[in-house]
């Protein structure tokens, strides 16, 4: 039978087929400069943001065809805010909130180099972030901050991105839930998975993912998603 | 000065050989050797080894890269004088984090009857290994073949420590869910 144990692993890891060490030898010869390697998240992000900018001026352009009322936008107190909000508040609850003017400054406040933010039309008024020891906590609200301030429409795309990843009522909630009950402080394998499962899977995937989903599908289809995730948050 | 020009020093036994081994590649050496024994004097001596490990198989070896070549000599005499050591004094270094969440998936089969047919592994392994996805494959390389820190793979891999360790702890699952399947007992 062949038994394994630790040593033999290593040892035979260290068997490795040299082209894959090579490659690996070669990254490591050329690190990334620690300010690029902690922007690249938010650089993606704000690609695809960019993207969506221009795609969501394409939809308002034609929803401003439709009849009054087809393409209205939710205001200041969207669905996202509050979603924002009930998640970060419940999150910490005792540490508080701390409001930057600036995407640099609030991205300086979690340790990520100070940048510009010139491929969107303007630059938000406010950023808030709910702070957390957590570093996918922060990123995560940094990252929900940056889509409600950016643009209200992707504020209505993002809405129908977490309602269409949970169309099932309990599943949903039980998303939240386990949202809602991550201890930040733990750092068992389970939490690692439910992280990597959950937590990064919305973050990186979902917004973009979902987003096209959102804009393949019909517009009235679409408001009657938001309306429903709205009427569920708010109205419970 | 090439890597094949260097080696040709060493089939020549020329001398000048480790001496320009040991100005090209010393400090790559001894990172490797450093994330194994967190000592630099044993450092040293695992460095110094290698170049005499590497003169002594020069010829009969003509390694194409030999930061390769010399990477996987080092690699292996660090890790022998860390076993060799370790019921001495303990080691607080990569390698003894990195074995520990190896450890924490792979039950310790050293028993008696333990029967382990090591080419196979290599087999597995490096199937295992090619077949993960480009990112995963070089998280697990730099973690587990060069012993870099959590830190410094997520620095050269482009995304966060957090990030790492979790695609890291996902793909340590998948590897024994996969040497299961290959017929060992994990």
């Amino acid at each position: 039978m062949n038994r394994l144990n630790t040593e033999k692993l290593v040892d035979s890891i260290g068997n490795i087929d040299e082209d894959m060490i090579e490659y690996v030898q070669m990254l490591r010869e050329k690190p990334p400069s620690p300010h690029r390697m902690r922007i690249l998240p938010i650089r993606a992000f704000l690609s695809v943001a960019a993207c969506l900018v221009v795609m969501v001026s394409a939809l308002a352009m034609y929803a401003l065809r439709e009849p009054p009322g087809a393409g209205e936008t939710l205001g200041n107190d969207s669905v996202l805010a509050k979603v924002v909000n009930l998640v970060f508040t419940h999150k910490n609850s005792e540490s508080g909130v701390q409001t930057f003017s600036t995407i640099d400054e609030a991205l300086t406040s979690i340790g990520y180099e100070s940048m510009k933010f010139p491929r969107l039309a303007y630059e938000p008024k406010t950023i808030t972030v709910y702070t957390s020891d957590d570093q996918n906590v922060q990123e995560g609200a940094i990252k929900l901050s940056v889509a409600y301030e950016v643009s209200e429409s992707i504020n209505v795309l993002s809405q129908a991105v977490i309602f269409n990843e949970y169309p099932d009522d309990a599943d949903r909630s039980a998303a939240m839930d386990s949202y809602f009950a991550t201890d930040a402080t733990d750092l068992s394998p389970s939490r690692e998975e439910w992280l990597v499962e959950t937590v990064s899977r919305q973050e990186d995937q979902i917004l973009y993912r979902l987003t096209v989903r959102y804009m393949e599908s019909s517009r009235v289809e679409a408001d009657r998603i938001i309306q429903e995730w709205e009427n569920y948050l708010i109205g419970g | 000065m090439t890597d094949a020009e260097i080696v040709a020093l060493y089939w020549e036994r020329s001398e000048n050989a480790i001496t320009i081994t040991k100005s090209k590649y010393q400090e790559y050496l001894m990172k490797i050797s450093y994330n194994v024994l967190a000592n630099t004097q044993d450092t040293e001596e695992c460095v110094n080894d290698t170049y005499l490990a590497a003169w002594n198989s020069m010829p009969e070896q003509r390694p194409s890269v030999l930061a390769t070549y010399l990477g996987k000599i080092v690699r292996q005499i660090s890790i022998d004088k860390y076993r060799k050591r370790k019921s001495i004094k303990r080691y607080v270094s990569e390698y003894a984090y990195s074995f520990e969440e190896l450890d924490d998936i792979f039950s310790d089969g050293n028993t008696p009857e333990q029967i382990l047919d090591e080419k196979e592994l290599d087999d597995a392994i490096n199937r295992f290994v090619r077949g993960l996805p480009e990112k995963e494959r070089n998280l697990f390389i730099g973690r587990y073949y060069f012993f870099d820190s959590l830190k410094q793979v997520a620095g050269y891999n482009g995304m966060s420590e957090a990030k790492a360790k979790s695609i890291l702890f996902r793909t340590r699952k998948k590897l024994k869910e996969y040497l299961r399947k290959e017929g060992f007992t994990v």
